[in-house]
């Protein structure tokens, strides 16, 4: 059980007749509660419809409505196979009694399977419950049944369970399922509540039953006679994180969709008990806001004890050249009061401890351990500790490249408290306040990266002498179509300066009464313009600017995509052992790899020498002795040196190729490591490889 | 917070002061003492924060410079 939840992977004989057998389970991340939460509830179709190439198997249909969230999903490879439940579905996991059922169905009618033979068969549905046939009822009868047991469902009475799911194909000319009554209590069903119009009251309906009823979603939508049910409100459609998105009605739907995906990176409140926690990896934001700006869930889902952003004062303008194509400018002065900081707080568990016996170490206590609170840099001294069967003390030193202070040591008790000291918890805090490079966002699918710190001084100012926080690029508006971060921004103007929290339920505003308005004759009221700009004067030489800037608060998240897990340089550094070219990858301080693309391109540019210092000077240039004469790689040895000086001095070395005997033609090229590699693996599959080099060569 | 005397002891008893997780008992713990509460018999103690302070040994360093 420990392996599969650890790995998701299935160890069975018989697979247990299930399509995958790998990636069963996922890490619940706790890195802040969006991300919580979105992991328990997400359904994924399945690993083999991945491959599928119809877009059928990923398209929303009638019976999802309500209960998979539309704009929870990934877009990509993923989209319409990874959902997330809408915030009020909910998954019946308990059996419901349905020891009263058949009594309550043979009152209402149904002709029970034992009676008499009086039926001519066709004029009858069958009723099934989960799966049993209980007994048969007349078409005519079958609507008034379903609806007299549909009220008594609804209104709780006559023991049927409040999560019966009820049904009634009905037969018809056209091709449909097959028709009859479909009764279903059993478990695995996702159920959501609805308004019953004819009772007024709520009514757990499930997805089969759904399609064949008649549900509006606003009471201005129903047909009188037809529509049996309303639902609870317009929102109900959404998940738990789509539906906290302010203003999403306004933005086009794919920024509502990268909003989900980028509201799970965000640097939040994951928990509060950061001093009780061993998780490997935390992440921390130091200074989070709640949101002034907030749809009605905001407030029941307690996002205020969870919060995962800032209330940033954000202007629209191209004005720095440091906030084009998604980069944007933060102001150095909100940075350092604290502006986007966050920390990461690490966990290493340490075994084999015990605390230190007489020798001091320079720069530990004395208990072998390190100062809380102490600043750790890459080969500082980290821990001590003894091995107590040789009595020997070890000391470990720092090795990660990132400085980190120590929060916390746990020294961990064995579970009889009668050993000694053996283990320790050491948790980390490695401090990760915005640097350039570092990813921000608005809950509208708007991310940008932090192009630079700006200092305050050279900001723009309003008449107010406010500067903006964020320099946000009016590019990023046109083709993204992010209305309600416009509306946000004006929303947060009015809030902030009535004091007030605006509420950001999505569908609350129509075309007779626009937000814009709404915010616009706010803002005239609070002394502000009507459309939310605002007159700036340049930060370099104090003129007015001519144009009017859009000037509010958007609520920011840090995302969690951070240049210092990021960044690779190399200059020189680790080579592979066999080839003798630069390994790949960062952690090993390896190289980023010059790829037949970006040879062609050389190629194509006619750098030659470019192309050369790249792939040969740069990579695993190397001298080899050659024979000319007999065109060998391999044939040149070094003689044995004839007296001890020569075996000192490198200089007198002297090599002769083994097949001449001859000292004059070999030669020193220039070749690839690999190459010399290669006329080695040739050699001992016995293969010849000749080089057909003049001797001016070099 | 309290102020607990530790750290700096000249002497070289092995003593260190840890606190309690559970009651927040200051302990007394020698080197391979049992990792356990003596109040509450917890057993995760907490190492205290550091009385060492850089900018004291900075300051001692400077008046040693003007000594010379």
């Amino acid at each position: 059980m420990n392996y599969f939840l650890a790995t998701g992977n299935l160890r069975s004989p018989s697979g247990l007749n299930l399509m995958q057998q790998a990636g069963l389970s996922v890490v619940a991340d706790k890195l802040n509660f969006f991300r919580y939460i979105s992991h328990f509830r997400c359904v994924h179709r399945g690993a083999f419809f991945t491959e599928m190439r119809t877009t059928t198997v990923r398209k929303l249909r009638p019976e999802a409505w309500g209960f998979l969230c539309p704009v929870h999903t990934p877009d990509g490879t993923p989209c319409g196979l990874m959902n997330h439940l809408a915030a009020q579905c909910s998954i019946q996991n308990e059996p419901s009694d349905t020891s009263g059922m058949k009594d309550v169905l043979l009152r209402l009618g149904v002709i029970p399977l034992d009676s008499p033979l009086i039926l001519s068969g066709k004029d009858y549905y069958s009723v099934v419950l989960d799966g049993c046939i209980m007994g048969y009822i007349h078409f005519e009868r079958a609507e008034l049944f379903t609806d007299t047991l549909r009220a008594f469902k609804t209104l709780q009475q006559e023991k049927v369970p409040r999560t019966l799911e009820i049904c009634l194909v009905p037969k018809s000319d056209y091709a449909s399922q097959f028709p009859g009554v479909y009764l279903f209590s059993n478990v695995a069903r996702m159920i959501r509540p609805v308004i019953n119009l004819s009772h007024d009251a709520v009514e757990m309906i499930s997805t089969f039953e759904q399609v064949y009823l008649n549900i509006c979603v606003t009471a201005s939508e129903a047909h009188e006679g037809i529509t049996t049910h309303e639902e609870i409100n317009e929102q109900t459609m959404l998940s738990v994180i789509a539906s906290l998105t302010p203003y999403s009605d306004f933005n086009q739907s794919p920024r509502n969709m990268y909003q989900c995906q980028m509201g799970k990176q965000t640097l939040g409140t994951p928990l509060h008990a950061y001093r009780f926690r061993a998780d490997n990896k935390l992440y921390r934001l130091q200074t989070p806001q709640s949101a002034m700006v907030r749809p009605a869930v905001y407030d029941d889902y307690n996002m205020d004890e969870y919060p995962i952003g800032t209330n940033a004062v954000v202007a629209v303008i191209s004005y720095t050249g440091y906030d084009m194509e998604d980069a944007m400018v933060i102001n150095k002065s909100s940075f350092e009061r604290g502006f986007g900081h966050g920390s990461v707080h690490k966990t290493e568990s340490v075994f084999c401890i015990s605390g230190n016996e007489n020798n001091e170490i320079e720069g530990l206590d004395v208990d072998g351990l390190p100062y809380i609170g102490r600043l750790l840099h890459q080969g500082d001294i980290y821990y001590s500790y003894v091995n107590l069967q040789t009595g020997d003390t070890k000391v470990i030193y720092y090795k990660n490249e990132e400085s980190a202070y120590i929060e916390q040591i746990k020294l961990l008790g064995d579970d009889d408290g009668k050993m000694e000291l053996q283990k320790i918890a050491i948790v980390l805090r490695i401090p990760r306040n915005p640097i350039i490079g570092d990813k921000f966002s608005s809950r509208h699918g708007q991310k940008g990266i932090c192009s630079m710190m700006w200092p305050v001084e050279d900001m723009p100012f309003t008449e107010t002498g406010m500067t903006p926080d964020i320099i946000f690029n009016p590019h990023g508006f046109p083709s993204r179509m992010t209305i309600g971060m416009m509306i946000e921004s004006m929303a947060g103007k009015s809030a902030a300066s009535h004091g007030l929290c605006h509420d950001a339920t999505p569908f609350t505003f129509s075309e007779e009464e626009p937000a814009i308005d709404h915010f616009g004759l706010m803002l005239t009221k609070a002394g502000y313009n009507y459309y939310g700009t605002e007159r700036l004067y340049s930060g370099t030489d104090g003129r007015e600017l001519e144009v009017d800037i859009f000037f509010g608060i958007v609520y920011y998240q840090r995302l969690r995509h951070m240049v210092s897990d990021k960044f690779q340089v190399r200059s020189t550094g680790p080579v592979d052992v066999l080839t003798h070219q630069p390994v790949k990858g960062r952690k090993k301080a390896g190289g980023v790899r010059f790829g037949e693309m970006e040879r062609d391109a050389l190629i194509a540019h006619g750098t030659p020498f470019l192309l050369h210092d790249r792939l040969f000077n740069c990579s695993d240039k190397s001298l080899a002795k050659m024979c000319v004469e007999c065109k060998s790689l391999l044939s040149p040895v070094l003689e044995k040196p004839k007296n001890i000086s020569g075996m000192l001095f490198n200089n007198q070395n002297k090599w002769t190729c083994s097949l001449c005997k001859k000292t004059e033609p070999v030669q020193v090229i220039a070749v690839p490591y690999v190459f010399q590699v290669l006329v080695a693996e040739m050699a001992a599959m016995g293969l010849k490889v000749v080089l057909d080099a003049k001797s001016d060569i070099c | 917070m309290d102020q607990g005397k530790d750290g700096a002891n000249p002497t070289k008893s092995q003593i260190m002061i840890y606190i309690c997780g559970e009651c927040h008992q200051e302990n007394e713990i020698k080197a391979r003492d049992p990792i356990r509460c003596r109040e509450c018999g917890y057993r995760i103690m907490y190492k205290k924060r550091t009385k060492r302070s850089i900018l004291l040994q900075f300051v001692f360093l400077l008046y040693l410079l003007c000594l010379l």
